[in-house]
């Protein structure tokens, strides 16, 4: 059985960013397979490269690279609505003349059709809301 | 594999309308079996008369009447919803059926993923 | 059976009765977050409400414990993320109410 999860809210402004981290990293630890974690909406913000929390506060940006390190895990942010939200990969800071980009390593930036194909290929999709 | 879709956002106030009609979209471009729930605030999605242009956004009504020519014909809206908010002039919606909070509750039950947006 | 999430307080009637609407005999609620404040409330809740209805009532303990919500109150499930992924999988699908 495996599972995909959909993160809408951003770290640190509401709870569901870091449930959704909580939840991806229970089912890692039981052996359960995650086929994908996409961040739509403002969950987006989990792949700010420039993102600072204080250092005596969870930091929830490393926290998803390090799980990704861990177990091989897909963590795509749609495109569309990183582009919206001002988060971009080299790739489109390139093609939109851009002097940087901040996009954090381990995010890839992919369309909705990854949504899609992790509904049509996962077992369950649970989302985490604002 | 059927998606049934849940909007509950009002349109123009947060981007969650546009949100999720672009996963609407998407899911019929890879020609999945999508099904689109209009309940709550998304009820104001339905009212005729838009004219979003006056606060420089796309015209959401405009965007619901083209997505049966995308293959997305499964569109429903919860009659209680749009009674409460007496709303009486919907746009052009002949493929838009309104349905019960029974008929809704079967829909929950039988759709293979529900994402609520 | 569907598993339901809920991750806001009481006051959000409109979420609530959404869910009230909505849930079956056969399905499980967990309350996350915010809704964790809930299992002090169900003791009180009309006829209708989700409470009365659903088969099982979970709460995520860290939810709970970081809000001092009770750990014993009756009829409550406290459950860790391990046992939510697992809940996750034993229903037919689950349906966030945020």
């Amino acid at each position: 059985m495996n599972i995909s999860i959909l993160v809408l809210s951003a770290p640190y402004s509401s709870q569901g960013a870091y449930s959704a981290y909580r939840y991806t990293q229970a089912a890692l630890k039981s052996g359960i397979k995650v086929h994908r974690v996409f961040f739509y909406q403002d969950g987006v913000h989990a792949g700010a490269n420039l993102a600072t929390p204080p250092q005596d506060e969870f930091n929830l940006y490393t926290a998803w690279q390090d799980l990704k390190l861990e177990y091989e895990l897909d963590l795509v942010v749609c495109i569309a609505a990183a582009a919206r939200r001002g988060l971009i990969n080299a790739a489109e800071a390139k093609r939109h003349n851009k002097q940087h980009s901040n996009l954090a390593n381990g995010f890839e930036l992919s369309g909705l059709g990854q949504l899609v194909e992790a509904c049509a290929l996962s077992d369950r999709l649970v989302t985490f809301g604002y | 594999m059927s998606i049934l879709l849940v909007q509950q956002s009002a349109p123009y106030g947060n981007s969650s309308a546009k949100e999720a009609l672009d996963i609407a979209l998407s899911a019929a471009t890879f020609e999945q079996d999508i099904s689109i729930l209009f309940t709550g605030d998304a009820c104001y999605q339905l009212m005729a008369n838009q004219n979003s242009e006056k606060i420089d956004q796309k015209n959401i009504s405009q965007m619901l009447k083209a997505l049966p020519i995308y293959g997305i014909e499964e569109m429903y809206v919860d009659e209680d919803c749009l009674r409460k908010r007496q709303i009486t002039h919907l746009t052009d919606s002949s493929s838009i059926k309104k349905l019960s909070k029974t008929d809704i509750k079967k829909m929950y039950q039988s759709a293979d993923t529900v994402i609520r947006l | 059976m569907i598993l339901h999430t809920i991750n806001k307080t009481s006051s959000h009637e409109s979420l609530n009765q959404q869910l009230s609407d909505t849930v079956d005999a056969c399905d499980s609620v967990i309350l996350i977050e915010n809704g964790a404040y809930q299992a002090q409330q169900l003791t009180s809740t009309p006829v209708n409400h989700w409470s009365q209805t659903a088969k099982n009532i979970y709460v995520l303990e860290r939810d709970a414990l970081a809000r001092g919500v009770s750990m014993s109150i009756d009829k409550i499930n406290y459950i860790d993320y391990t046992k939510f992924v697992e809940l996750s999988l034993l229903h037919d699908k689950v349906i966030s109410w945020y």
